[in-house]
């Protein structure tokens, strides 16, 4: 029935036609018509703004359109909007945009609970950099101090509970937490900096929060590694490739960034920072072709060590770099040699390989990143062996590195030396 | 400058005049209202060039002109009967008898037969439909020609043809057609 009701539709139209004599007839009616209303002679000639208020009333007729050009107003609005409260620190108009508006906004668009646990890390690191800030300047109010310090922690334990919903991804937390601690572990340094310089307890305080932070998430790498490594039998490598690669991927792009970051920011840096800020990073670089050499020997796991060990220095030395040029807290040459505010002298072949401060951490404390152990221990034999990674790294680095100058390493501008009276007592407390 | 824009215009009637003039037939059932309703159709579209405004797809343009005059024609006078249409065409029957047997004659007037039947089913169908079923199977349309010339989006073209079909179907088994 479908099929014969439609072919006999299909037949309907056969039957009729307009016919020879009524089409000639009507083509000279129309012709006569044409002839009787021409066309106008500005017609043809629409000025641009003509057009425009015609294409307008156009647009203005379809609501689809209209409410698309609402949506890429209000898209443009809130872009300049965020671009405008990006910046914005506890106190200003726009901070309450910022933090109440457009990051839950932001953190709607994170779909898995791993994606929303990085999120809420960057909140954290948001809240800290924003201290630090206000700190430098000298304005970190007591409250201001808590309400940050009580965000940062909520951040992260967010964070730590959105991962234990993601069993899965238990490398990405490992990971997370390793590059969250070096984080914290330098702004510790900066807010370090910061007290020796204008001593204050709100900067003490917030000092303690974030190392006792960062403690407790190196803690948390250690376990998630030694959970991840344990049901492989002795003797097994521990990592695979696809896990190293990812480690010495991220590591060179973390070195990369590095590099555009301090050509940028090398006129805000003094003559010190900058050496001692290159000095980290060919010791940066010289972990990862440490890790090369570790994998090409087959130790996939101790060149993953290695890999992470870059990266975590890294990450380190972006918030280093930053406090320096941003802040113009410098933290750079201090930490070259000593620890500013805990008055310890740093070993040198620690830092030589650009290992975290936790590996700075004295023995009796129960702290020490597991990256940065294994990292020490390996790569110390191997490039104290080796000659000094200046002479030989980058030699086609730009002049300013420092590797290829006369220019000493280590930088002359040693850390304000810092009696211990001076000190909070809070403050003495290993990163 | 009228030239060129004349041998377009006429160029479009030389086109499209036919096509126009069979939905039109179909529609009011009258070939002189159909004729002129055609014949008002190019009117209406030389009207909207001398306002030196563009015709970017003619055939649609003309044949959504020509809806709008049928369904104003049908506002002011009320539909003729449809078998008026094919009882005045006595020298088709004729000339059909003329050129092929009795049989083949008589199974060719019963399709027309059946055919007439469906047309009276059609003018029952609400304006939409009707003029969507139409353009689909009189004038061989597509979904989206449909839409162009009714100015809907495809989606609603197609909705409206399959519906109008749906209701036809029901009024042709209602009427005893299997």
């Amino acid at each position: 029935m479908k099929n014969d009701l439609e072919t006999l539709l299909t037949k309907m139209s056969t039957t009729e036609t307009l016919g020879e004599e009524r089409r000639v007839r009507m083509r000279s009616v129309l012709e006569e018509y044409t002839a009787m209303r021409p066309v106008r002679a500005q017609a043809e000639r629409r000025t641009f703004s003509a057009l425009l208020v015609g294409f307008l009333a156009g647009v203005l007729r379809r609501p689809a359109i209209v409410m698309a050009l609402a949506f890429i107003v209000l898209v443009a609005s809130t872009s300049t909007l965020a671009y405008a409260s990006e910046g914005a620190l506890p106190g200003d108009s726009l901070y309450a945009v910022k933090i109440g508006v457009l990051e839950p906004l932001r953190g709607a668009l994170t779909r898995t609970p791993s994606a929303q646990a990085q999120w809420q890390m960057t909140l954290a690191t948001k809240r800290v950099d924003e201290a630090a800030t206000l700190a430098s300047r000298g304005t970190l109010s007591s409250t201001t101090q808590a309400q940050l310090s009580s965000d940062v922690s909520q951040n992260l334990k967010n964070a730590h509970d959105l991962f234990a919903k993601d069993s899965a991804h238990s490398e990405d937390e490992s990971d997370a937490d390793a590059s969250m601690s070096a984080r914290l572990s330098a702004y510790a340094m900066v807010f370090a900096q910061i007290n020796t310089d204008h001593p204050s307890p709100e900067v003490a305080s917030f000092h303690d929060a974030l190392t006792a932070h960062a403690t407790a998430l190196t803690q948390s790498t250690l376990t998630l590694e030694a959970k991840t490594t344990a049901p492989l039998t002795e003797g097994t490598s521990t990592t695979t490739a696809d896990t190293t690669e990812r480690a010495r991927r991220a590591a060179q792009q973390s070195l990369a960034a590095i590099k555009d970051q301090l050509s940028q920011g090398q006129d805000q840096l003094t003559a010190s920072s900058s050496i001692a800020a290159y000095a980290k990073l060919n010791d940066a670089t010289d972990l990862v072709r440490e890790g090369d050499r570790f994998y090409a020997t087959g130790d996939s796991s101790a060149a993953t060590d290695a890999f992470k060990n870059a990266l975590t220095a890294a990450t380190k030395l972006n918030v280093l770099i930053r406090a320096a040029t941003l802040l113009k807290v410098d933290t750079l040459s201090a930490d070259a040699t000593t620890s500013p505010l805990l008055n310890i002298t740093t070993q040198e072949p620690a830092l030589k390989h650009g290992t975290p401060p936790a590996t700075q951490t004295p023995s009796d404390l129960p702290t020490i990143p597991a990256v940065s152990e294994s990292v020490s221990t390996k790569s110390t034999t191997t490039i104290s062996n080796a000659p000094n990674p200046s002479s030989q790294a980058h030699p086609s680095s730009p002049k300013k590195n420092p590797s290829e100058t006369d220019t000493p390493v280590v930088p002359p501008k040693l850390p304000v030396s810092v009696s211990p009276a001076s000190i909070p007592p809070t403050l003495h407390v290993s990163l | 400058m009228n030239e060129p824009l004349k041998k377009e215009f006429l160029g479009a009637f030389d086109a499209f005049s036919d096509s126009l003039y069979k939905h039109a037939a179909f529609r009011v059932s009258d070939r002189e209202r159909a004729s002129d309703l055609v014949q008002d159709t190019f009117m209406k579209a030389w009207d909207y060039i001398g306002e030196g405004k563009e015709i970017k797809q003619w055939k649609a343009f003309l044949y959504h002109i020509l809806n709008n005059l049928i369904i104003d024609s049908y506002r002011k006078k009320k539909e003729a009967s449809l078998d008026a249409l094919l009882e005045d065409a006595p020298a088709y029957t004729e000339n059909l008898l003329r050129t092929g047997g009795r049989d083949e004659t008589e199974a060719i007037l019963d399709t027309e037969l059946l055919i007439k039947e469906v047309r009276s089913h059609i003018t029952k169908l609400p304006e939409s439909y009707r003029t969507a079923i139409t353009l689909r199977y009189v004038d061989g349309f597509s979904p989206k020609e449909i839409a162009q010339v009714l100015r809907v989006s495809e989606n609603v073209a197609s909705v409206r043809v399959h519906r109008g079909l749906t209701q036809l179907r029901k009024l042709c088994r209602k009427s005893g057609l299997s």
